[in-house]
């Protein structure tokens, strides 16, 4: 009886280890949800059809040092609302402009003044997890708070460049900063 | 953009952090739950597999549950530099109550507490009351107190809970901060208006009976920005006497702020803000004299201030141009000894301009008017002039070369600045990064700093001890430092060399530097060649005076130091991670004392004023559903020859946060001893201050 309450116990317990270290072993990345994030994004705002035409490809850059590690690899080719993104990485702002989505990594926290003034009415829609970023001018700034990978808008830059984000992006937005949608 | 007025060598942001996603089990009994949750991990993980998060609706990303880790150097590995950044995140895991607090963890710094919220925070050595060669600033303001080259740790409490990260640079930063930043600069940088919108409210109640009470509010201010007004009351830990009774000093207080910053929907940017203090901090001071003259007297000090800074941001030529000026008042007055005074004002401009091919410039200019007052009471310590107006003009030039896309970068800059009480300094500096993978960066710089002499050393004169001779015509004489006669004062020069790695695995770093460092013209003393002179001090018993043998400060000094400085940040599972730090280090003085007593004392306390090496490890546990805890054990080196001697503090953390609107922790400091001493004096007489058992509750609501 005793044996078999310990055996029990025993393997309660190796299930609850082996359970939580198989678990350990391959927890997602910040990253990984910070890409699915962009992708999200794409889907949820709206460029003008001078823009992004319907049918064409959707360019997904990242400015800076790729923070991704590999994670917007499966973002490529995906299709959003008909458009077949495409991921490039660049170092510089010029070819910027040409990108539907710009994710500014944190490499670039010292240029985003003039990267925002850069890339500003050119149908960009910039999101990047630098602190502070949506309340700099930036489209979207992605934050961790309270353990959860939450986002703000500043309504009023993608208005400015003509994006026009969804009513459930904006109403799970942790803050929309700027007009409210019309 | 750059709540450091852009002169940061890097900033932080979210960190690379370890993710979970917690099944949401609370309700089930345990036994269950212990069966639930691997499978539900397991399920959760094949679906994982199957399903990429991509996939995930907006809704479910925005719901997974993560557990977050700060990390130390993901976006250093593109700074030249020795930096550490500590994240509000960090500041929080520590326990920290207060700024010195927060800094024990980062290899390099030395944090000793004196006593009641009394510190002496050095870089690299030259630890002290008065650690003269390291700049420490608020959101852009110095807080380098000119009167005794120094900060005035015991004035500055700060309301923790808005400070968004604390970047600590080791090693000269002057090419872009300025006079000062020789062994280091730390810059404290509080979060923007726009991100505290809302109440909050902290309260503490430590094992002593002290109380602090910090309450915030902010508003949005409707198309303008937002505003945050605070104010923050506390009484600090005391500590003991060697006997390990009673409290011999003390420290309490309050501040009263705001901080005013534009919405940022256009892309120039302003930011306003202000704060006064007032705060009493009590100790003794030994006085070490002869004959019946030793004792303690007590010393009771006000310190108060006020500042205001304002800031504007814009675009400039395809750039980002700033311009910042600031106002700033402190004001220290012990009973008994007297006042001193220190009113600044300040006016910075700095441009950063788009990128011109492989080139990346940035320049600006400075200027500083300080006006210093001092008034004595006592024939112990008296400055000539008393009242005295300086200022300092700068201008710095930087430009970051990328040699090879990605792989080599080369940084040149200095700065050349002139001082009213000193001569041209110019402080250039050359870095070179070589980057051969995402993950690893090796760097190496020189660069040169200044340290401009203080009111103190340039005009003190201090009675600082009375010496039994031995002579039955003349058996004591009093020891006086003054700047030596005809003395014209210049700046401390350093001269380093550093060479650093980094290497980012996982979610996890590491980190090695060494530095070598060179100091011309240390401020030292040397005996008046003279001797004993009359009519010295006079006294009230028979001869009616006591000679003056008078010791004569000037640039006679020089020294090394060379160290090495280790961090790692290790994530161990997903709920278990470790800090560790180790710094080792020798500051030697240079050149022969020959038989000069004074020469001599002053080698032995640069060599003697810095532990040889210091470590920490912290190991944060994430208990999930919002608990969590840390272990934080240190080891510090002695000092001197054994006057402090060497010592582990062992302290721990554990915090809940209820509600999304409550945390509350419980933190303990030095459990397993009865107490310790981290520092004694080199410079100010204060009784040895022992630090006991002691701990504190604490619970931060925010509405």
């Amino acid at each position: 009886m005793i044996r078999r309450c310990f055996c029990r116990f025993a393997f309660l317990a190796a299930l609850c280890l082996g359970g939580s270290l198989g678990w350990t072993a391959t927890p997602p990345g910040e990253y990984q949800i910070k890409a699915a994030y962009l992708l999200n994004f794409a889907r949820y705002v709206e460029w003008p059809a001078a823009r992004l035409s319907s049918g064409a490809t959707l360019r997904l850059c990242v400015l800076g040092r790729d923070p991704f590690g590999g994670a917007l690899a499966g973002l490529e080719g995906r299709l959003v609302n008909g458009h077949e993104v495409k991921v490039r990485q660049m170092d510089s702002i010029e070819p910027a402009v040409d990108c539907h989505l710009v994710f500014v990594a944190d490499s670039e926290e010292r240029r985003v003044g003039p990267i925002l003034r850069g890339l500003a009415a050119h149908g960009v829609l910039t999101v990047s997890d630098i602190d502070g970023f949506a309340e700099a001018g930036g489209g979207i700034g992605l934050v961790v708070e309270d353990s959860r990978v939450r986002f703000d808008i500043n309504q009023a830059a993608l208005l400015r460049d003509g994006l026009r984000a969804s009513s459930q992006l904006l109403r799970l937005g942790r803050n929309v900063i700027g007009l409210k949608a019309p | 953009m750059s709540a450091c007025f852009g002169k940061k060598v890097l900033v932080d942001g979210p960190s690379r952090r370890l993710f979970f996603y917690t099944p949401r089990y609370e309700s089930m009994p345990h036994y269950r739950a212990c069966l639930v949750i691997p499978a539900l991990m397991w399920a959760a993980s094949a679906w994982a597999d199957d399903a990429p998060l991509e996939d995930l609706a907006l809704e479910d990303l925005a719901r997974l549950d993560v557990a977050t880790v700060s990390r130390k150097a993901q976006k250093l590995s593109e700074t030249p530099a020795a930096v550490t950044v500590l994240s509000a995140e960090d500041i929080r895991r520590s326990g920290a109550r207060s700024v010195p607090e927060a800094l024990r963890e980062v290899p390099g710094v030395n944090v000793a507490q004196i006593g009641a919220g009394r510190w002496a925070v050095s870089v690299r050595g030259g630890q002290g009351r008065f650690s003269n060669k390291l700049l420490v600033q608020i959101d852009g303001r110095s807080i380098y107190n000119p009167l005794f080259s120094g900060v005035f740790w015991e004035a500055q409490d700060m309301m923790l809970e808005d400070v968004e990260r604390i970047e600590v640079v080791r090693g000269p930063g002057a090419s872009l901060w300025g006079a000062n930043a020789v062994n280091g600069v730390i810059n404290i940088v509080t979060r923007k208006a726009t991100a505290t919108r809302g109440g909050l409210m902290s309260a503490r109640l430590d094992s002593q009976g002290h109380a602090a009470l910090a309450m915030r509010e902010g508003v949005d201010l409707e198309g303008i920005g937002a505003l945050r007004v605070f104010a923050k009351g506390a009484e600090l830990a005391q500590s003991r006497a060697a006997s390990g009774d009673g409290a011999i000093d003390g420290n309490r207080g309050w501040l009263a702020g705001f901080r005013m910053d534009s919405s940022g929907t256009d892309s120039n940017a302003w930011m306003l803000q202000g704060s006064t203090y007032r705060r009493a901090s009590t100790e003794d001071m030994l006085t070490t004299g002869q004959a019946g003259m030793s004792g303690r007297l007590p010393f009771d000090a006000e310190l108060e201030g006020s500042n205001l800074l304002g800031r504007f941001t814009w675009g400039l030529g395809g750039g980002d141009a700033s311009v910042q000026a600031y106002l700033d008042h402190q004001q220290v007055s012990a009973s008994g000894y007297g006042r001193g005074a220190v009113d600044t004002i300040d006016l910075d401009f700095q441009h950063r301009l788009a990128s011109l091919g492989a080139h990346e410039l940035m320049w600006g200019f400075g200027h500083r008017i300080v006006k210093t007052e001092i008034e004595s009471m006592t024939p112990v310590l008296t400055v000539s002039p008393a009242d005295q107006k300086f200022q300092v003009s700068s201008a710095f030039l930087q430009d970051e070369i990328t040699l090879q896309p990605r792989t080599w970068k080369l940084t040149l800059g200095g700065r050349l600045e002139h001082s009213t009480v000193s001569h041209f300094e110019p402080q250039p500096t050359a870095r070179l990064m070589w980057t051969p993978s995402e993950a690893d960066s090796l760097w190496t710089s020189w660069s040169r700093a200044a340290r401009t002499p203080s009111i103190g050393e340039n005009g003190a004169q201090i009675l600082f001890a009375l010496q039994r001779t031995g002579n039955p015509y003349m058996p004591l004489v009093a020891a006086v430092s003054r700047p030596m006669p005809g003395w014209q004062p210049r700046a401390e020069r350093l001269d380093a060399l550093e060479l650093g790695y980094r290497r980012s695995f996982g979610n996890g770093s590491f980190e090695a530097v060494l530095f070598h460092h060179n100091y011309h013209r240390l401020i030292g003393e040397t005996l008046d060649p003279a001797g004993p002179t009359l009519p010295g001090y006079p006294i009230a018993v028979a001869p009616g005076f006591i000679p003056v043998q008078y010791i004569n400060r000037s640039n006679v000094g020089n020294a090394r130091s060379y160290g090495l400085e280790l961090g790692l940040d290790l994530p161990l599972t997903a709920s278990m991670r470790l800090q560790a730090s180790y710094t080792l280090m020798d500051t030697r003085a240079d050149g022969n004392a020959g038989d000069d007593p004074a020469r001599e004392t002053s080698a032995r306390t640069l060599e003697r004023n810095s532990p040889h090496h210091w470590a920490s490890v912290h190991t944060l546990f994430n208990l999930g559903a919002g608990h969590d805890a840390d272990l934080m054990v240190r080891r510090v080196g002695g000092v001197g020859d054994g006057t402090v001697p060497a010592y582990t503090a062992v302290d721990a953390r554990y915090s809940w946060r209820v509600s999304r609107r409550f945390e509350l922790s419980l933190v303990g400091l030095n459990l397993f001893d009865n107490r310790h001493l981290e520092y004694a004096s080199n410079f100010v007489p204060s009784q040895p201050a022992y630090l006991s058992r002691q701990g504190f509750v604490q619970g931060v609501w925010s509405f």
